[in-house]
């Protein structure tokens, strides 16, 4: 009987998931075990062979992961609805039970194929662009530790299990960012990437416990069946939720829910108040700011969201919230990213404002469309990024775009595939940040969540984003040249480990819109599985049709990209500041340039008072008043004890036994005295 | 059915306390003598305790493997021990952490002197000094695991307050006699706060005793005995005024004071780094990882076991005490220079968790308190090891004097970075079961400020990701350290990584951490209780 039953389990079950994750677990430990033993003693010479076996190890086990999510991904576009793994319970304490369970459905399953797709290439590219590096195992084990934490974040199926592989990449984020850590600055801003994540994680911390008191259980797709069932219910029979709960929910609870999940999704994918430990995180090495810092984990956040859209659904002021801040972000990132000089400062100003289109698509309701930019962005994002990489190891780790210039001759390739990835991320017609970005837009003005004002600031936002991505090229690759002989002597085009990368996600930037064509074609195999929860209702008077709004934002992104690419073009040795271009007092460059002073602010708010209560509770708070009432103490008892020496030697023998005479004493006559 | 041992408890008592007398009578100043009596002395009792744990039934909540003996009728004290699974856990704590230190301590001892010749003399509080009266020594480090045992199996409250003071004398020798520079001072400090506390406690059992003498005419100092007492009759919760005149309330603060100076809790806490930074390493690791734990362990028995209408009424306070402790701990934490100074104030920080477990007063809260105690005990044993070991390479406590060593150890690197991610309890760590479930339960509490508790409790993560950032930081990243005014010094810094049996000692409580973070249920299935129904009344 107990064989039929296990028999059927596994039957329903499968291991796949567990592979999927274990593969990255794999890699690492044999980089982390095997290779250092294989390698050990030898220095200089055999350094390249470590480079090529570490990177393949890693590399290899993310692209078995990358396939077995593609036989995943075939085994959901049949028929079944979601692959689950075998399951035990992980805290397993009274009520509190959570299973070790890992579901693969149609939403996660995209991610998956992104980060094994994206994962698999900046690993292989890391092997050129980490070759010289000496901790270059290191940086194989922790990418492949991120790998895994990422995929355990996106099929984990409970929230807790979500938190697990949250937490995990916040982890290798740090290691990553201080990955370099005999510099000073750059473990500063690793640990300021974490602190902000765990702020953010306080929300999402809180945000479990009120879900497992409010709704009785942990498990993602138990939490949202639930919430629909409310949501269905609610209007009708308001006691049947409470049947089905057995606990308090009301709408008001959903909301401080949805709150706090997304006060996580704010730190995690960095948008206001929490977004200043992004622009940080460049310190690290270049494909690990492509992989982490763009593509995967920073997205983190609005996968939570999505994955718990039926929660959003029922609370319209979380989604306002969500709406409002992620517009908020992407204008004001998209400022500061016209300022900068540092070419990945840049890319990061550029990223957090993508981010803010997707949590502003979420907050209008428009998910699809939210994990559609999501996707595109991937790919553009890390190809802008891995380009990026390859100028900067070009010129030998400059990155102030003032100091390129002319590029254009010296790395053709890197060229080709960086314009196609800011064609895609401006949103020229037919690359794949046209169709999600037109898409968000349509539903920002469209949805009965969204509005007017919404939809001009991401349309602002459009038009900034394809000027300073034209800036981006025009001063790294065209005009004058402007870096140094030493640049000069060495400049050379990447190897082609490094190359291969950047082409392919060229061509994932260029072809990934067929992606989400399901708007326009007739739904097919691809966009069946990507529509996941269908879109709701289209409000009825729109103020543009769709075909007009695409024709606008097409209209904008080419005016935009060709007004920065003659803006900021030179002729001179001087790059152009954008005070000149525009006519701006030389105050708002300032402001621009240092980001409007919102870390100075953080650090003189924050930071350094609680530095200085710290420092006063270790030295003042400790000695004078904790100590204070003991040393009394002690002052009493020695004075005393002054006063009694006269009966007594002083020895600590005398003072035990008479201590030990009371206290029998007292006892004895204590228990006489009761009878 | 297995055959159930009738002695076995008292056998786990008292083994150590033979082989303490065992290694007075041999010559101990002998390397290989004193490895074997403390090797054989920590592995009988770790293979005792993990065949309590093996034969112990879960399905029982009662004690089990009792002994009774009268002892002192006449004044209703007796030899009454039991355990049941609040203690089991206690005992294999106490036996695997006593392993740990022991295995790595028996190492240590005999190793320092020649692997690098320097200056003994200007390091005054070396943690691993040529032991003198070697024999004393570890007599009084057996005896003291002997009283500990004790004190987590004893059910007659006499018998209990026994063990509690014996367990004093011999850590009160250990860092008098072979403490830091500044041992007499803090000792006194110690002695004076402890036995300030238990003196209070002693006179509460007493009139515990005397007040179920008036109402059932029983004389009785047992555990299940007084549980069943008309305690409640005791308590007035309906005022505060009327609160504060019941007797309950005393006898609770009086409990409950000897507890909290023993783990300790903040306002009563400042003996605590001025001993840890001078007793010598064993004498850290069994303070830290265990006495502390008696205090906890007493106040999950006794304060809240007896005291069942205090308990609730009082709640709140002791849960804002728990949550002030975590918070002051890890701010003061972030601001040490000495490596056991931080050490023992995210000891403070990780008791405020624990103390917040266990007044949450429901079973998730409880038992994520119940784990904390366990987890903590491994984490600070290793941190402890850790500072002997980073001492022994760079002779220095000062985390200012240190950096960059993660490119000259890489392997101590690791480790040091595992017990961090258990300190910060990171998913996938023993402590993220526990403090998960200890939020859980406070937030889960019956009183109208419990989001306000958990927003508190989970502020706390941030905290510790800082102090223990900075920990690391300093000792392990950043430019190499270099000490103008001893050039000659620069030569320990080239250090050798962790030794065979140092990574062994690592090892296994990294098994431990990483281990009960994937897989709890493993280990602390049995360990498990309905704490609602066993605690409370």
């Amino acid at each position: 009987m107990n064989e039929l039953q296990s028999l059927q389990t596994s039957l329903q079950t499968s291991f796949l998931p567990f592979w999927i994750i274990l593969l990255p677990l794999i890699g690492l430990i044999i980089n982390a075990v095997i290779t250092p033993l294989i390698f050990r003693g030898v220095h200089n010479h055999l350094h390249k062979t470590k480079v090529i076996f570490a990177g393949s190890v890693a590399t290899l086990v993310i692209f078995i992961s990358f396939l077995l999510s593609c036989y995943a991904y075939f085994i959901l576009s049949s028929n079944s609805s979601a692959i689950k793994s075998p399951s035990y319970l992980w805290p397993n304490i009274d009520t509190l039970k959570i299973s070790f369970q890992l579901v693969i459905d149609k939403l996660s399953i995209i991610l998956c194929l992104v980060v094994t797709a994206v994962g698999s290439l900046i690993h292989l590219y890391s092997i050129g662009y980490m070759g010289k590096d000496d901790g270059v195992v290191r940086y194989f084990v922790f990418l492949n530790l991120f790998c895994f934490s990422m995929l355990l974040l996106i099929i984990g199926n409970s929230l807790p299990l979500m938190f697990f592989g949250w937490e995990g990449v916040g982890l290798c984020s740090y290691l990553l960012i201080g990955f370099w850590y005999t510099d000073k600055e750059k473990l500063q801003n690793a640990t300021k990437a974490f602190i902000m994540n765990r702020i953010g994680d306080i929300g999402l911390l809180l945000a479990m416990v009120l879900i497992f008191k409010s709704i009785g259980t942990l498990e993602i797709s138990n939490i949202n069946q639930i919430i629909s069932t409310y949501q269905s219910t609610y209007q009708n029979t308001y006691q049947n939720i409470q049947q089905i709960t057995q606990q308090t929910l009301d709408s008001q609870t959903i909301t401080i829910i949805c709150l706090l999940l997304f006060v996580g999704a704010i730190g995690k994918s960095a948008q206001i108040p929490l977004y200043t430990w992004l622009p940080d995180a460049m310190s690290g090495p270049t494909p690990v700011s492509a992989l982490i810092h763009a593509a995967t984990m920073v997205t983190a956040g609005v996968y939570m969201i999505v994955r718990f859209s039926p929660l959003y659904q029922a609370s319209p002021t979380a989604m306002a919230v969500i709406a409002t801040i992620g517009a908020g972000t992407a204008l004001f990132a998209a400022t500061i990213a016209i300022a900068q000089n540092d070419i990945k400062k840049v890319l990061a100003y550029s990223t957090i404002s993508q981010l803010g289109f997707m949590f502003l698509a979420c907050g209008v309701g428009a998910y699809t469309a939210a994990i559609f930019h999501l996707l595109t962005h991937a790919f553009f994002k890390a190809l802008l990024f891995l380009g990026a990489g390859s100028v900067i190891h070009a010129c030998q780790g400059e990155q102030d775009m003032q100091k390129f210039g002319g590029l254009r001759k010296y790395l053709p390739h890197t060229f080709v595939t960086m314009m196609i990835g800011s064609f895609a991320i401006s949103g020229l017609p037919l690359f794949s940040g046209f169709f999600s970005k037109d898409e968000i837009l349509f539903s920002v003005l469209a949805l009965p969540y969204g509005g007017s004002g919404l939809y001009l600031i991401a349309t602002i936002t459009a038009f900034l984003t394809a000027i300073y991505t034209a800036r981006l090229i025009s001063m790294t690759f065209l005009g004058e040249e402007r870096f140094t002989v030493m640049v000069r002597k060495y400049l050379h085009e990447s190897p082609s480990v490094m190359l291969v990368p950047l082409y392919v996600l060229a061509f994932l930037a260029t072809i990934g819109g067929i992606f989400g064509l399901h708007h326009f074609l007739v739904p097919n195999n691809y966009s069946e599985i990507v529509i996941f929860s269908k879109l709701p209702e289209i409000g009825i008077h729109l103020p543009l049709t769709e075909r007009e709004v695409m024709i606008s934002s097409a209209f904008i992104s080419i005016v935009g990209f060709i007004l920065g690419l003659t803006l900021f073009r030179t002729k001179t040795k001087e790059s152009k500041s954008i005070r000149k271009i525009f006519k701006i007092p030389l105050s708002i460059q300032r402001v621009l340039e240092n980001k409007y002073y919102v870390d100075e602010i953080y650090d003189y708010i924050l930071v350094r008072p609680l530095r200085l209560f710290a420092y006063h509770c270790s030295i003042f708070v400790e000695q004078y008043v904790f100590d204070l009432v003991i040393v009394l103490l002690q002052r009493v008892i020695f004075s005393l004890g002054k006063k009694l020496r006269t009966l007594q030697s002083g020895d600590v023998q005398m003072y035990l036994l008479f201590f030990l005479l009371g206290i029998t004493s007292f006892l004895f006559l204590a228990l006489n005295f009761k009878g | 059915m297995l055959e159930r041992p009738t002695c076995l408890l008292s056998i786990i008592i008292f083994l150590p306390s033979v082989f303490a007398i065992l290694s007075l009578l041999l010559p101990m100043q002998k390397e290989w003598i004193r490895n074997l009596i403390l090797f054989s002395s920590s592995l009988c009792s770790l293979l005792l305790a993990l065949f309590l744990w093996n034969i112990f039934d879960v399905k029982n909540s009662g004690f089990q493997f009792s002994e009774f003996h009268e002892w002192i009728p006449k004044w209703g004290i007796a030899y009454a021990i039991g355990v049941d699974s609040i203690s089991l856990l206690m005992v294999l704590m106490t036996a695997i952490v006593a392993f740990i230190a022991f295995l790595s301590t028996s190492y240590n001892c005999h190793n320092h002197d020649h692997d690098h010749d320097h200056d003994h003399d200007h390091n005054h509080n070396h943690p691993l000094p040529a032991i003198k009266y070697a024999s004393a020594f570890y007599a009084l480090i057996l005896f003291l695991q002997t009283a500990l045992y004790g004190t987590f199996l004893a059910t007659d409250l006499f018998l209990f307050y026994f063990f509690w003071e014996i367990a004093l004398i011999p850590m009160l020798f250990i860092i008098g006699i072979w403490g830091g520079s500044k041992r007499l001072k803090v000792t006194i400090k110690f002695f004076i706060y402890t036995l300030f506390g238990s003196l209070f406690m002693l006179i509460a059992i007493i009139a515990l005793v005397a007040i179920h003498k008036e109402n059932t005419g029983v004389l009785s100092a047992q555990y299940n005995i007084l549980k069943q007492g008309q305690l409640a009759a005791y308590f007035d919760g309906s005022s505060p005024m009327a609160a504060l005149s019941s007797p309950q309330l005393w006898l609770f603060l009086a409990f409950t004071l000897a507890f909290i100076i023993k783990i300790p809790i903040v306002p009563f806490h400042t003996w605590q780094p001025d001993i840890y930074e001078e007793s010598p390493l064993l004498g850290a690791i069994f303070i830290s990882a265990l006495l502390a734990k008696m205090g906890t362990y007493g106040l999950l028995r006794f304060s809240i076991g007896l005291f069942a209408e205090v308990s609730n009424y009082i709640s709140p306070l002791m849960c804002i005490l728990g949550i002030v402790s975590i918070l002051y701990g890890a701010l003061c934490a972030w601001s040490q220079i000495s490596m056991k100074r931080v050490i023992a104030y995210s000891s403070i920080s990780h008791a405020g968790y624990i103390l917040v477990g266990l007044f949450t007063l429901n079973a998730i809260g409880m038992t994520g308190g119940l784990y904390q105690m366990f987890n903590h005990a491994l984490l600070v044993t290793g941190m402890f090891l850790m500072a002997s070991y980073l001492f022994e390479r760079v002779h220095t406590d000062n985390i200012r004097e240190m950096g960059g060593l993660a490119k000259i150890i890489p392997l101590h690197s690791l480790a040091l970075f595992i017990l961090l991610l258990s300190l910060i309890a990171l998913p996938g760590t023993n402590s993220f079961v526990g403090e998960f479930s200890i939020l859980v339960g406070t937030f889960n509490m019956n009183i109208r400020m419990a989001p306000l508790l958990a927003f508190f409790v989970a502020l706390g993560g941030i905290f510790s990701a800082l102090y223990a950032f900075r920990f690391y930081h300093l000792i392990m990243f950043g430019a190499i350290y270099k000490k103008e005014k001893h050039k000659e010094h620069r030569e320990p810094f080239l250090a050798f990584d962790l030794k065979i049996k140092e990574v062994l000692v690592m090892g296994i409580i990294a098994l431990f951490i990483l281990g009960l973070g994937i897989y709890p249920d493993l280990f602390f299935a049995k360990t498990k209780i309905s704490i609602t129904t066993k605690v409370m009344r």
